[in-house]
């Protein structure tokens, strides 16, 4: 008996496996969740989550809050931040690997844009000149 | 209830510190915890028990009715449950 686990973030999907139990926390503390849980709902605090794959294989993952809605053998976290990690000590690591690389492209991201904005200033430019 | 972070760096603080909880509550597991009842046992009872038999053969020996084993057990008795103590206390803490 397994239960459906599904991690998405804004862009894309973190994680989708079929996990024996999944461990999280809420504004009350940790919980855990069993396949045929009832339906239920909670916002997450942000937080790692335990989860054992069906070969009896325990992961990791760390979410910034999000959204768990656990429903028909099936829970998905919806949150803004996540990833996953083989190992307990690795959680942190990961994590902060990810929001660097994150950061280091949204800052490229944004100079390239700038840059773009003068090329084209200067172009609009040109063409006035020449008019 | 954990505030919400506000930056990526505390996000990352939060969630190791989360991890470490989760790793120390694992290294005192259930075997762990039964190991420690177990020595715990041992260290009440058996000064006690020593301190009750050296007490006997002292009774024994002088004459003196039961004087020295309740002497002896008390000691042992009070011994045992400090030295069990300190050593809860030291497990539960490291």
């Amino acid at each position: 008996m397994s239960l459906e686990l599904e991690i998405l973030v804004p862009d894309g999907v973190v994680l989708h496996t079929q996990v024996r139990s999944l461990q999280a926390a809420d504004a009350t503390g940790r919980f855990g969740v069993l396949p045929n849980h009832e339906a239920f709902l909670t916002l997450l605090v942000p937080c790692v989550l335990l989860f054992q794959e069906e070969d009896g294989r325990e992961r990791y993952a760390a979410a910034d809050g999000g959204l768990l809605t656990v429903a028909h053998r099936r829970a998905a976290l919806v949150t803004r931040e996540a990833v996953v990690a083989d190992d307990l000590e690795q959680v942190g690591d990961v994590l902060a690997a990810m929001l660097q690389a994150r950061q280091a492209h949204e800052h490229s991201a944004r100079t390239e844009f700038a840059e773009m904005q003068t090329a084209l200033l200067r172009e609009l430019r040109k063409g006035e000149r020449a008019r | 209830m954990t505030p919400h972070p506000s930056d990526d760096e505390s996000f990352v603080r939060e969630v190791r510190r989360q991890a470490e909880l989760v790793r120390q509550g694992r290294r005192l597991g259930v075997w762990h915890s039964l190991a420690l009842a177990g020595a715990i046992g041992w260290m009440v009872s058996l000064p006690a028990v020593l301190g009750a038999l050296l007490g006997r053969w002292l009774d024994a020996s002088f004459d003196t009715g039961i004087f020295w084993t309740l002497l002896l057990l008390g000691l042992g008795l009070t011994l045992g449950c400090a030295s069990a103590w300190r050593y809860a206390q030291r497990e539960l803490k490291g």
